[in-house]
């Protein structure tokens, strides 16, 4: 019997066709405000607050929608792969990171709201969750990659003699 | 500096009750091959998954496949919506990996 080739657009999948949008722009965020610190000019500071927000924005959003089509794909896949404590982290180490990129977007936009008198304390505050979530985001994807690329989460595993890929 | 103090406390506390109520992080153990007594911890049935404290004290992790049965005190084959936090059962599990697969489900009580 020939095997089946599964659809690419199965719901395991939807997670790693949303996730890469949000480790791009949440790492870039966290690369900004990190080279914002060195940056004295004006001008390039201020386009690096621009750049921070901003990729911060799209990141929370997508960040977010990455988490909801990542808890669809753990149903499946914690009962395929050999070690689901590997996506159990990966999963607490996801939210943790998203958690401290959402603090730091809340504490960007609450002060167009509200005057805030402690705005020095904010920056501060934001910086060092900048960095955190940045190492967070590094570990989260490399358990990612663990469970791709070690456990082979969400993949196909092709019969021997490839008959399904024939034309 | 109260406001200060305020949204700090908050947001330490917001996030600590998100941290602790997202994803699966209880401290599970991953037993031998066998078939064990103990009384269900934890159901979840949106992913089909059940918490088992076994009489020797470990906490099992079992997530039901199509292929695990559930059975009835009385031998009958039933469905994991019968399962109830605090029943006490039987579970027959393999130890694959470093998970446990369980094969079956018996309710003691």
């Amino acid at each position: 019997m020939i095997a089946e080739i599964p659809s690419i657009w199965r719901e395991e999948l939807w997670h790693p066709l949303s996730v890469h949008l949000p480790i791009v722009t949440l790492f870039l965020s966290s690369l900004a405000a990190i080279i914002s610190l060195v940056v004295k000019h004006k001008t390039y500071h201020l386009f690096l607050k621009q750049v921070i927000f901003v990729m911060l924005a799209i990141g929370v959003l997508s960040g977010w929608i990455a988490i909801y089509t990542g808890e669809l794909a753990y149903t499946t896949e914690v009962r395929k792969i050999c070690d689901p404590k590997v996506l159990q982290d990966h999963e607490w180490w996801a939210y943790a990171t998203l958690i401290a990129y959402s603090v730091v977007l809340f504490l960007t936009i609450i002060p167009k709201f509200i005057v805030l008198n402690f705005s020095k304390a904010t920056k501060s505050i934001s910086l060092l969750l900048l960095f955190a979530a940045l190492l967070g985001l590094l570990y989260t994807g490399h358990l990612g990659a663990s469970l791709v690329y070690q456990q082979g989460a969400g993949t196909y595993k092709p019969s021997v003699d490839c008959t399904e890929f024939v034309k | 500096m109260k406001k200060m103090k305020k949204l700090i406390v908050g947001l330490v506390l917001g996030c600590t009750f998100l941290l602790i109520s997202c994803g699966e992080h209880q401290d599970t153990d991953v037993v031998d091959s066998g078939t064990y007594q103990g009384v269900i911890v934890e159901v979840e049935p949106a992913k089909k998954e059940i918490y088992v404290r076994t009489s020797d004290d470990k906490l099992v992790e079992l997530y039901f496949t199509d292929e695990t049965s559930v059975m009835t005190n009385g031998g009958q084959t039933s469905s994991f919506d019968v399962l109830k936090e605090n029943g006490k059962v039987e579970i027959t599990v393999e130890k694959k990996g470093n998970k446990n697969v369980p094969v079956s489900v018996k309710i003691l009580e």
